[in-house]
Protein backbone atom coordinates (compact mmCIF):
# COMPACT_ATOMS: atom_id res chain seq x y z
CA UNK A 1 0.00 0.00 0.00
CA UNK A 2 2.78 2.38 1.03
CA UNK A 3 4.88 1.32 -1.96
CA UNK A 4 1.98 1.98 -4.30
CA UNK A 5 1.40 5.41 -2.79
CA UNK A 6 5.10 6.16 -3.16
CA UNK A 7 5.17 5.06 -6.79
CA UNK A 8 2.13 7.12 -7.73
CA UNK A 9 3.65 9.99 -5.75
CA UNK A 10 6.82 9.87 -7.80
CA UNK A 11 4.80 9.82 -11.01
CA UNK A 12 2.78 12.82 -9.82
CA UNK A 13 5.92 14.68 -8.82
CA UNK A 14 7.56 13.97 -12.18
CA UNK A 15 4.48 15.17 -14.04
CA UNK A 16 4.26 18.32 -11.93
CA UNK A 17 7.93 19.15 -12.42
CA UNK A 18 7.70 18.61 -16.19
CA UNK A 19 4.63 20.87 -16.21
CA UNK A 20 6.39 23.64 -14.27
CA UNK A 21 9.58 23.36 -16.30
CA UNK A 22 7.44 23.56 -19.45
CA UNK A 23 5.83 26.71 -18.12
CA UNK A 24 9.24 28.20 -17.34
CA UNK A 25 10.55 27.25 -20.77
CA UNK A 26 7.60 28.98 -22.41
CA UNK A 27 8.50 32.20 -20.64
CA UNK A 28 12.17 32.19 -21.50
CA UNK A 29 13.11 35.57 -22.93
CA UNK A 30 9.57 36.77 -22.30
CA UNK A 31 9.77 37.46 -18.58
CA UNK A 32 6.81 39.40 -17.26
CA UNK A 33 4.61 38.88 -20.27
CA UNK A 34 0.96 38.52 -19.40
CA UNK A 35 0.06 35.06 -20.59
CA UNK A 36 -3.53 33.90 -20.41
CA UNK A 37 -2.69 31.69 -17.45
CA UNK A 38 -1.11 34.46 -15.40
CA UNK A 39 -3.99 36.82 -16.18
CA UNK A 40 -6.49 34.12 -15.24
CA UNK A 41 -4.76 33.34 -11.96
CA UNK A 42 -4.47 37.03 -11.15
CA UNK A 43 -8.17 37.54 -11.83
CA UNK A 44 -9.00 34.57 -9.62
CA UNK A 45 -6.94 35.85 -6.69
CA UNK A 46 -7.48 39.59 -6.70
CA UNK A 47 -11.18 39.60 -5.66
CA UNK A 48 -10.14 37.64 -2.57
CA UNK A 49 -7.26 40.01 -1.99
CA UNK A 50 -9.56 43.02 -2.25
CA UNK A 51 -12.00 41.38 0.18
CA UNK A 52 -9.32 40.63 2.77
CA UNK A 53 -7.82 44.08 2.30
CA UNK A 54 -11.19 45.75 2.89
CA UNK A 55 -11.52 43.64 6.06
CA UNK A 56 -8.17 44.96 7.25
CA UNK A 57 -9.27 48.48 6.40
CA UNK A 58 -12.48 47.96 8.37
CA UNK A 59 -10.51 46.96 11.45
CA UNK A 60 -8.15 49.87 10.90
CA UNK A 61 -11.17 52.17 10.54
CA UNK A 62 -12.58 51.10 13.91
CA UNK A 63 -9.18 51.67 15.46
CA UNK A 64 -8.65 55.04 13.81
CA UNK A 65 -12.24 56.20 14.36
CA UNK A 66 -12.58 55.35 18.04
CA UNK A 67 -9.55 54.11 19.93
CA UNK A 68 -7.00 56.40 18.33
CA UNK A 69 -9.17 59.48 19.02
CA UNK A 70 -8.13 59.63 22.67
CA UNK A 71 -6.31 62.92 23.27
CA UNK A 72 -7.31 64.41 19.95
CA UNK A 73 -8.92 67.58 21.41
CA UNK A 74 -5.64 69.40 22.08
CA UNK A 75 -4.31 68.35 18.73
CA UNK A 76 -7.49 69.65 17.11
CA UNK A 77 -7.03 73.13 18.58
CA UNK A 78 -3.44 73.25 17.41
CA UNK A 79 -4.45 72.16 13.95
CA UNK A 80 -7.19 74.78 13.85
CA UNK A 81 -4.59 77.50 14.39
CA UNK A 82 -2.35 76.04 11.71
CA UNK A 83 -5.33 75.75 9.40
CA UNK A 84 -6.01 79.48 9.64
CA UNK A 85 -2.43 80.22 8.72
CA UNK A 86 -2.49 77.81 5.80
CA UNK A 87 -5.76 79.28 4.50
CA UNK A 88 -4.00 82.60 4.08
CA UNK A 89 -1.11 80.96 2.27
CA UNK A 90 -3.48 79.08 -0.02
CA UNK A 91 -5.14 82.31 -1.10
CA UNK A 92 -1.75 83.67 -2.08
CA UNK A 93 -0.82 80.54 -3.96
CA UNK A 94 -4.10 80.26 -5.83
CA UNK A 95 -3.17 83.28 -7.88
CA UNK A 96 0.20 81.72 -8.68
CA UNK A 97 -1.51 78.52 -9.79
CA UNK A 98 -3.86 80.43 -12.06
CA UNK A 99 -0.87 82.13 -13.62
CA UNK A 100 0.85 78.78 -14.09
CA UNK A 101 -2.27 77.39 -15.77
CA UNK A 102 -2.24 80.23 -18.25
CA UNK A 103 1.44 79.69 -19.01
CA UNK A 104 0.90 75.96 -19.40
CA UNK A 105 -1.80 76.66 -21.92
CA UNK A 106 0.63 78.80 -23.87
CA UNK A 107 3.16 75.99 -23.89
CA UNK A 108 0.62 73.42 -25.09
CA UNK A 109 1.24 70.97 -22.28
CA UNK A 110 -1.27 68.44 -21.04
CA UNK A 111 -2.95 69.13 -17.73
CA UNK A 112 -0.43 67.26 -15.59
CA UNK A 113 2.57 67.68 -17.80
CA UNK A 114 3.35 63.99 -17.45
CA UNK A 115 0.47 62.43 -19.32
CA UNK A 116 -2.82 60.74 -18.65
CA UNK A 117 -2.81 58.94 -15.34
CA UNK A 118 -5.06 56.72 -13.29
CA UNK A 119 -4.99 56.47 -9.50
CA UNK A 120 -4.64 52.98 -8.08
CA UNK A 121 -4.56 51.57 -4.59
CA UNK A 122 -1.92 49.11 -3.44
CA UNK A 123 -3.66 45.96 -2.21
CA UNK A 124 -0.83 43.47 -1.77
CA UNK A 125 2.86 42.76 -1.82
CA UNK A 126 4.91 39.90 -3.28
CA UNK A 127 3.73 36.86 -1.33
CA UNK A 128 6.86 34.84 -2.11
CA UNK A 129 9.38 37.26 -0.53
CA UNK A 130 11.80 36.95 -3.44
CA UNK A 131 10.74 39.89 -5.58
CA UNK A 132 9.91 43.48 -4.77
CA UNK A 133 6.50 43.79 -6.33
CA UNK A 134 3.12 45.12 -5.27
CA UNK A 135 -0.37 44.42 -6.55
CA UNK A 136 -2.62 47.36 -7.46
CA UNK A 137 -6.37 47.41 -7.90
CA UNK A 138 -6.43 48.81 -11.44
CA UNK A 139 -5.88 46.82 -14.62
CA UNK A 140 -6.45 46.85 -18.35
CA UNK A 141 -10.05 48.03 -17.91
CA UNK A 142 -8.66 51.27 -16.49
CA UNK A 143 -6.06 51.62 -19.22
CA UNK A 144 -3.16 50.07 -17.31
CA UNK A 145 -0.75 48.36 -19.69
CA UNK A 146 2.50 46.42 -19.48
CA UNK A 147 5.54 48.62 -18.81
CA UNK A 148 3.39 51.56 -17.75
CA UNK A 149 5.26 53.92 -15.45
CA UNK A 150 4.01 53.94 -11.85
CA UNK A 151 4.67 57.05 -9.79
CA UNK A 152 3.55 59.02 -6.75
CA UNK A 153 3.71 62.78 -6.22
CA UNK A 154 7.13 62.16 -4.61
CA UNK A 155 8.70 60.31 -7.52
CA UNK A 156 9.04 57.05 -9.43
CA UNK A 157 7.69 53.83 -7.91
CA UNK A 158 8.21 51.26 -10.65
CA UNK A 159 6.65 49.78 -13.76
CA UNK A 160 3.78 47.42 -14.52
CA UNK A 161 5.05 43.93 -15.31
CA UNK A 162 1.77 42.09 -15.42
CA UNK A 163 -1.72 43.44 -16.03
CA UNK A 164 -5.01 41.65 -15.57
CA UNK A 165 -8.43 43.13 -16.29
CA UNK A 166 -8.93 44.73 -12.89
CA UNK A 167 -5.51 44.46 -11.29
CA UNK A 168 -1.84 44.63 -12.09
CA UNK A 169 1.53 43.70 -10.63
CA UNK A 170 4.05 46.51 -10.27
CA UNK A 171 7.79 45.87 -10.12
CA UNK A 172 9.31 48.35 -7.67
CA UNK A 173 12.47 50.23 -8.66
CA UNK A 174 14.35 48.50 -5.84
CA UNK A 175 13.72 45.03 -7.32
CA UNK A 176 16.92 43.38 -8.52
CA UNK A 177 15.46 43.10 -12.04
CA UNK A 178 14.56 46.77 -12.22
CA UNK A 179 16.68 49.18 -14.23
CA UNK A 180 15.84 52.83 -14.69
CA UNK A 181 17.56 55.16 -17.12
CA UNK A 182 18.35 58.30 -15.17
CA UNK A 183 20.58 61.32 -14.97
CA UNK A 184 21.95 63.57 -12.30
CA UNK A 185 19.92 66.74 -12.05
CA UNK A 186 22.86 69.14 -11.76
CA UNK A 187 25.66 67.56 -13.80
CA UNK A 188 23.27 66.08 -16.43
CA UNK A 189 25.39 62.91 -16.47
CA UNK A 190 23.38 59.91 -17.66
CA UNK A 191 23.33 56.73 -15.63
CA UNK A 192 21.52 53.42 -15.26
CA UNK A 193 20.18 52.67 -11.79
CA UNK A 194 19.46 49.12 -10.76
CA UNK A 195 17.54 47.89 -7.70
CA UNK A 196 19.61 46.03 -5.13
CA UNK A 197 16.76 44.02 -3.64
CA UNK A 198 16.89 46.08 -0.45
CA UNK A 199 15.94 49.69 0.13
CA UNK A 200 18.40 51.31 -2.29
CA UNK A 201 19.35 51.59 -5.93
CA UNK A 202 22.82 50.86 -7.28
CA UNK A 203 24.48 52.67 -10.09
CA UNK A 204 24.94 50.07 -12.80
CA UNK A 205 26.39 52.10 -15.64
CA UNK A 206 27.44 55.72 -15.98
CA UNK A 207 29.20 57.83 -18.59
CA UNK A 208 31.43 59.67 -16.17
CA UNK A 209 31.38 59.13 -12.39
CA UNK A 210 33.70 61.99 -11.55
CA UNK A 211 31.03 64.45 -10.53
CA UNK A 212 28.87 62.30 -8.29
CA UNK A 213 28.52 63.25 -4.65
CA UNK A 214 26.26 62.24 -1.82
CA UNK A 215 23.09 64.30 -1.81
CA UNK A 216 22.90 64.73 -5.59
CA UNK A 217 19.42 64.52 -7.03
CA UNK A 218 18.71 61.81 -9.60
CA UNK A 219 15.90 62.19 -12.11
CA UNK A 220 14.64 59.98 -14.92
CA UNK A 221 16.20 60.54 -18.33
CA UNK A 222 13.36 59.02 -20.35
CA UNK A 223 15.78 56.90 -22.37
CA UNK A 224 14.26 53.64 -21.12
CA UNK A 225 11.00 54.51 -22.91
CA UNK A 226 9.10 53.67 -19.71
CA UNK A 227 9.37 56.61 -17.35
CA UNK A 228 8.94 60.12 -18.73
CA UNK A 229 11.93 62.40 -18.53
CA UNK A 230 12.44 64.57 -15.47
CA UNK A 231 10.64 62.59 -12.77
CA UNK A 232 12.38 62.55 -9.38
CA UNK A 233 13.93 59.13 -8.83
CA UNK A 234 16.41 59.10 -5.97
CA UNK A 235 19.02 60.93 -3.98
CA UNK A 236 22.64 59.78 -3.99
CA UNK A 237 23.26 58.22 -0.60
CA UNK A 238 26.89 57.21 -0.77
CA UNK A 239 29.76 57.03 -3.24
CA UNK A 240 32.53 54.45 -2.96
CA UNK A 241 36.15 55.51 -2.31
CA UNK A 242 38.00 57.41 -5.03
CA UNK A 243 40.66 55.70 -7.15
CA UNK A 244 38.93 52.35 -7.43
CA UNK A 245 38.01 51.02 -10.84
CA UNK A 246 34.42 50.28 -9.88
CA UNK A 247 32.93 52.58 -7.29
CA UNK A 248 29.79 51.46 -5.53
CA UNK A 249 27.26 54.26 -5.75
CA UNK A 250 24.07 53.87 -3.74
CA UNK A 251 20.97 56.01 -4.09
CA UNK A 252 17.90 56.13 -1.86
CA UNK A 253 14.57 56.28 -3.75
CA UNK A 254 12.59 59.47 -3.28
CA UNK A 255 9.47 57.44 -2.56
CA UNK A 256 9.24 55.43 0.63
CA UNK A 257 8.37 52.15 -1.08
CA UNK A 258 7.56 50.41 2.18
CA UNK A 259 4.66 52.76 2.85
CA UNK A 260 2.91 52.82 -0.49
CA UNK A 261 -0.83 53.33 -0.24
CA UNK A 262 -1.88 54.90 -3.51
CA UNK A 263 0.00 55.30 -6.77
CA UNK A 264 -0.50 56.90 -10.15
CA UNK A 265 -0.20 54.77 -13.26
CA UNK A 266 0.72 56.53 -16.47
CA UNK A 267 -1.76 55.28 -19.05
CA UNK A 268 -0.85 57.66 -21.87
CA UNK A 269 2.46 59.50 -21.59
CA UNK A 270 2.71 63.05 -22.86
CA UNK A 271 4.50 63.27 -26.18
CA UNK A 272 7.38 65.34 -24.93
CA UNK A 273 7.56 66.52 -21.37
CA UNK A 274 9.90 69.34 -20.40
CA UNK A 275 11.74 68.72 -17.15
CA UNK A 276 10.53 70.64 -14.07
CA UNK A 277 12.74 73.60 -13.26
CA UNK A 278 13.02 73.62 -9.48
CA UNK A 279 10.60 71.58 -7.43
CA UNK A 280 10.98 67.88 -8.28
CA UNK A 281 7.35 67.03 -7.70
CA UNK A 282 4.81 65.36 -9.93
CA UNK A 283 1.26 66.42 -9.25
CA UNK A 284 -1.64 64.01 -9.79
CA UNK A 285 -3.84 64.70 -12.79
CA UNK A 286 -6.78 65.61 -10.59
CA UNK A 287 -4.96 68.33 -8.68
CA UNK A 288 -3.45 71.50 -10.04
CA UNK A 289 0.31 71.59 -10.48
CA UNK A 290 2.63 73.88 -8.69
CA UNK A 291 3.81 76.55 -11.09
CA UNK A 292 7.41 75.42 -10.92
CA UNK A 293 6.49 71.84 -11.75
CA UNK A 294 4.57 72.91 -14.79
CA UNK A 295 7.09 75.22 -16.32
CA UNK A 296 9.92 74.02 -18.53
CA UNK A 297 13.46 74.61 -17.46
CA UNK A 298 14.10 77.18 -20.11
CA UNK B 1 -12.64 23.57 1.10
CA UNK B 2 -9.02 22.95 0.13
CA UNK B 3 -9.17 25.24 -2.88
CA UNK B 4 -10.64 28.02 -0.76
CA UNK B 5 -7.99 27.42 1.92
CA UNK B 6 -5.22 27.62 -0.67
CA UNK B 7 -6.54 30.88 -2.11
CA UNK B 8 -6.99 32.36 1.37
CA UNK B 9 -3.45 31.38 2.40
CA UNK B 10 -1.84 33.02 -0.64
CA UNK B 11 -4.03 36.12 -0.38
CA UNK B 12 -3.46 36.52 3.35
CA UNK B 13 0.30 36.09 2.82
CA UNK B 14 0.23 38.88 0.23
CA UNK B 15 -1.83 41.22 2.41
CA UNK B 16 0.17 40.55 5.58
CA UNK B 17 3.47 41.03 3.75
CA UNK B 18 2.14 44.38 2.55
CA UNK B 19 0.74 45.50 5.90
CA UNK B 20 3.48 44.21 8.18
CA UNK B 21 7.11 44.20 7.08
CA UNK B 22 8.03 41.26 9.29
CA UNK B 23 5.67 39.00 7.36
CA UNK B 24 7.98 39.13 4.39
CA UNK B 25 10.08 36.61 6.29
CA UNK B 26 7.18 34.21 6.72
CA UNK B 27 5.96 31.87 4.05
CA UNK B 28 2.46 30.68 4.94
CA UNK B 29 2.10 28.61 1.75
CA UNK B 30 5.28 26.72 2.61
CA UNK B 31 4.08 26.05 6.17
CA UNK B 32 0.76 24.82 4.79
CA UNK B 33 2.63 22.60 2.32
CA UNK B 34 4.65 20.99 5.08
CA UNK B 35 1.66 20.59 7.37
CA UNK B 36 -0.47 19.09 4.61
CA UNK B 37 2.30 16.68 3.67
CA UNK B 38 2.90 15.65 7.28
CA UNK B 39 -0.70 15.09 8.33
CA UNK B 40 -2.37 13.56 5.31
CA UNK B 41 0.48 11.32 4.08
CA UNK B 42 -0.75 11.55 0.49
CA UNK B 43 2.13 12.32 -1.86
CA UNK B 44 -0.03 12.72 -5.00
CA UNK B 45 -2.40 15.20 -3.39
CA UNK B 46 0.57 16.96 -1.79
CA UNK B 47 2.25 17.48 -5.15
CA UNK B 48 -0.99 18.90 -6.54
CA UNK B 49 -1.52 21.23 -3.57
CA UNK B 50 2.11 22.40 -3.70
CA UNK B 51 1.90 23.09 -7.42
CA UNK B 52 -1.28 25.14 -7.10
CA UNK B 53 0.02 27.10 -4.10
CA UNK B 54 3.24 27.90 -5.94
CA UNK B 55 1.48 28.94 -9.14
CA UNK B 56 -0.81 31.28 -7.22
CA UNK B 57 2.22 32.77 -5.46
CA UNK B 58 3.93 33.27 -8.80
CA UNK B 59 0.91 34.98 -10.31
CA UNK B 60 0.71 37.50 -7.45
CA UNK B 61 4.44 38.10 -7.22
CA UNK B 62 5.12 38.66 -10.91
CA UNK B 63 7.80 35.94 -10.87
CA UNK B 64 8.13 33.57 -13.82
CA UNK B 65 5.17 31.18 -13.61
CA UNK B 66 6.37 27.84 -12.36
CA UNK B 67 9.22 29.02 -10.13
CA UNK B 68 7.40 28.63 -6.84
CA UNK B 69 5.17 25.94 -8.33
CA UNK B 70 8.23 23.78 -8.92
CA UNK B 71 9.72 24.35 -5.48
CA UNK B 72 6.46 23.96 -3.56
CA UNK B 73 5.62 20.73 -5.43
CA UNK B 74 8.99 19.31 -4.42
CA UNK B 75 8.65 20.48 -0.80
CA UNK B 76 5.09 19.16 -0.46
CA UNK B 77 6.14 15.81 -1.89
CA UNK B 78 9.20 15.67 0.35
CA UNK B 79 7.05 16.43 3.41
CA UNK B 80 4.55 13.72 2.52
CA UNK B 81 7.34 11.21 1.83
CA UNK B 82 9.05 12.09 5.10
CA UNK B 83 5.86 11.45 7.02
CA UNK B 84 5.65 7.95 5.50
CA UNK B 85 9.12 7.08 6.83
CA UNK B 86 9.50 9.05 10.04
CA UNK B 87 7.40 10.02 13.00
CA UNK B 88 6.68 13.69 12.42
CA UNK B 89 4.42 14.24 15.43
CA UNK B 90 7.27 15.42 17.63
CA UNK B 91 8.01 19.13 17.86
CA UNK B 92 11.75 18.70 17.34
CA UNK B 93 11.22 16.75 14.11
CA UNK B 94 8.78 19.33 12.84
CA UNK B 95 11.09 22.20 13.71
CA UNK B 96 14.03 20.56 11.98
CA UNK B 97 11.93 19.74 8.90
CA UNK B 98 10.39 23.23 8.68
CA UNK B 99 13.80 24.87 8.83
CA UNK B 100 15.31 22.55 6.24
CA UNK B 101 12.32 22.82 3.92
CA UNK B 102 12.49 26.63 4.08
CA UNK B 103 16.16 26.52 3.10
CA UNK B 104 15.44 24.00 0.35
CA UNK B 105 12.60 26.14 -0.99
CA UNK B 106 14.86 29.18 -0.99
CA UNK B 107 17.63 27.38 -2.79
CA UNK B 108 15.28 25.93 -5.41
CA UNK B 109 13.68 29.30 -6.11
CA UNK B 110 17.12 30.92 -6.25
CA UNK B 111 18.46 28.33 -8.68
CA UNK B 112 15.41 28.55 -10.93
CA UNK B 113 15.54 32.34 -10.77
CA UNK B 114 19.18 32.36 -11.80
CA UNK B 115 18.49 29.88 -14.59
CA UNK B 116 15.63 32.02 -15.86
CA UNK B 117 17.60 35.23 -15.40
CA UNK B 118 14.90 36.74 -13.20
CA UNK B 119 17.41 37.62 -10.52
CA UNK B 120 15.29 36.32 -7.65
CA UNK B 121 18.51 34.81 -6.36
CA UNK B 122 19.25 38.18 -4.78
CA UNK B 123 18.07 36.92 -1.40
CA UNK B 124 20.79 37.02 1.20
CA UNK B 125 21.78 33.96 3.18
CA UNK B 126 20.98 35.75 6.43
CA UNK B 127 17.48 36.55 5.16
CA UNK B 128 17.03 32.91 4.23
CA UNK B 129 18.18 31.74 7.67
CA UNK B 130 15.93 34.32 9.34
CA UNK B 131 13.06 33.16 7.21
CA UNK B 132 13.82 29.59 8.26
CA UNK B 133 13.68 30.53 11.94
CA UNK B 134 10.46 32.53 11.56
CA UNK B 135 8.74 29.80 9.53
CA UNK B 136 9.81 27.21 12.08
CA UNK B 137 8.39 29.19 14.99
CA UNK B 138 5.12 30.07 13.26
CA UNK B 139 4.82 26.56 11.87
CA UNK B 140 5.22 24.98 15.30
CA UNK B 141 2.54 27.27 16.73
CA UNK B 142 0.15 26.56 13.84
CA UNK B 143 0.83 22.82 13.94
CA UNK B 144 0.21 22.80 17.70
CA UNK B 145 -3.07 24.69 17.40
CA UNK B 146 -4.25 22.49 14.57
CA UNK B 147 -3.36 19.35 16.52
CA UNK B 148 -5.36 20.54 19.51
CA UNK B 149 -8.39 21.21 17.35
CA UNK B 150 -8.01 17.86 15.63
CA UNK B 151 -7.65 15.87 18.82
CA UNK B 152 -10.49 17.74 20.50
CA UNK B 153 -12.83 16.90 17.67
Amino acid sequence: MVAKAKRSGWIALGSALVFHLGLLALQTNRIGSTGFMRAWLLEALVPGEKLVDSGFQGVAGVWDGYIALIGVRDQNQELQARNNLLQMQIQQQEEAIREAGRLRGFLGLSESGVGKMVTARVIGRDPSRWLQTVTIDKGEMSGVRMNASVITPDGVVGRVISAGRTSAVVQLITDTQSEVAAMLRESRVHALFKGNGGRDLELDYIDDDGGIAAGDEVITSGLDQIHPKGLPLATIKSVGPQGELFKLVLARPRVDLSRLEEVLVLTAPAADRPEPAEVPTVAPAATPNTPSAALPSQ
Amino acid sequence: MSVLTIVVIVVVQGILAYRFKVFRYFDLPLIYCVYYGFTLNRPVASVFIGSVLGLLQDSLSGAALGTNGFSKAVICFAAASTSLKFNVDQAITRAFALFLFTLADGLLVTMLGLTMGTGVGGARLTDLALSGVFNTLLGLIMFGLRDRIRYAS
